[in-house]
C-alpha cells in the first residue's frame, strides 16, 4: 500500500481552493441540487492541493439528494491530472442541512467512491453555503473504512496555506479553466 | 568476431519477433502516479489485463446488495466494454497500449 499510496501526514490547502470549490458546489446549491469537486496534486507526507477542478456538464449529474459523475468526466480529468503528474487527493461534495449529521458520509458516499490509502472525502453542509471549513465534515479512507477526523485532528491535519491554485471545470469532453 | 555477429543478429532477430507477438500494457490510475506495466501476447483479451490492472492498483469490484460497484478499463478516452476483444484487435500496428482505470462516482 505504501509504495502506490504513500501515507499522508497532513494535507496542505490553499485558501483559494476554499472559495473555488464552494463555487462550484453553490452553483449547484442555488438549484437545490448537491455538487461537486475534486482536490488534485502531490501526493506524499504533506500532500499539496493544486487544482480544484470543479464538476459541471456531460456526465454530472447533480440532484436533490445526490451527485454522480460518469467515469468518462471522472476519465477526462483524471487524465488531465496524469499528464501533469498530479494525482486525486480527495473528492468534495455538498450535503443539504448543517451540523455533524448532514456532513458525514452517507453509506452510498462511502461505497460508491475512491477507496484507497488516505483518499480524502469531505462535505460540505448547506448545500455548499458553508464558508467555514471547521464546520466542513472530512473523512479518511484507512484500514479498509472511511474515518471522520475529529476537531483536533483537522486543526493538526488540515492546513489552509497562502499558495495558489489552478481552478478547472470539466465534463466529459472538456477540461477548461474555470468561469469567473 | 563474424559468429559472435551472427549470434547478435540472431537474438536481435528474436527480440524483434518476440516484440512483434506482443503488445506493451501501461495503465493509469488516478490516486497514484504510479503506472501498471505489462508486456502480453497479443491475442490475450482485455479480461485478465483489467484483473491485473485491478490486483496492481489493489482495488476490487464490490457489491452491497443491488449496488454494484465496477471499474472501467478507458483508451484514448474512451471505455472498452468489450472485454473480450483481444489485445492484438486493439492495438492493431501498434506495439503498446495506455489505459487509464476509472471508477464511477456516486455520492448521495
Amino acid at each position: 500500500v505504501t509504495d502506490l499510496y504513500p501515507p499522508i501526514t497532513r494535507w496542505m490547502i490553499p485558501a483559494a481552493a476554499r472559495a473555488a470549490t464552494l463555487s462550484g458546489l453553490r452553483r449547484a446549491g442555488q438549484r437545490g441540487h448537491e455538487g461537486g469537486a475534486l482536490w488534485l496534486g502531490d501526493r506524499g507526507v504533506e500532500a499539496r492541493v493544486r487544482t480544484v477542478a470543479s464538476a459541471s456538464g456531460d456526465g454530472v449529474l447533480e440532484r436533490a439528494g445526490s451527485w454522480s459523475l460518469s467515469p468518462t468526466a471522472y476519465g477526462r480529468i483524471g487524465e488531465w491530472a496524469i499528464e501533469r503528474g498530479q494525482v486525486l487527493l480527495g473528492l468534495i461534495h455538498s450535503h443539504g442541512g448543517s451540523g455533524a449529521l448532514a456532513t458525514s458520509l452517507s453509506p452510498t458516499d462511502a461505497f460508491s467512491t475512491v477507496r484507497v490509502h488516505h483518499f480524502l472525502s469531505v462535505i460540505v453542509g448547506r448545500r455548499g453555503d458553508e464558508d467555514d471549513a471547521s464546520a466542513w465534515g472530512y473523512h479518511l479512507f484507512e484500514q479498509g473504512r472511511f474515518r471522520r477526523l475529529g476537531a483536533a485532528e483537522v486543526a493538526e491535519r488540515i492546513v489552509w496555506t497562502s499558495a495558489t491554485i489552478d481552478h478547472l471545470q470539466f465534463d466529459e469532453t472538456t477540461v477548461e479553466a474555470a468561469r469567473a | 568476431v563474424t559468429l559472435e555477429t551472427e549470434q547478435q543478429g540472431e537474438r536481435e532477430k528474436e527480440d524483434e519477433r518476440a516484440r512483434r507477438a506482443t503488445v506493451e500494457v501501461e495503465a493509469s490510475y488516478q490516486p497514484t502516479t504510479t503506472r501498471f506495466e505489462k508486456r502480453y501476447p497479443r491475442e490475450t483479451t482485455l479480461a485478465p489485463v483489467k484483473v491485473d490492472v485491478m490486483a496492481f492498483f489493489q482495488v476490487t469490484e464490490r457489491q452491497v446488495e443491488r449496488k454494484v460497484y465496477t471499474y472501467h478499463l478507458f483508451l484514448a478516452g474512451q471505455p472498452q466494454a468489450d472485454l473480450g476483444k483481444t489485445l492484438g484487435a486493439i492495438a492493431g500496428e501498434e506495439r503498446e497500449l495506455k489505459f487509464q482505470l476509472v471508477e464511477q462516482i456516486v455520492e448521495s
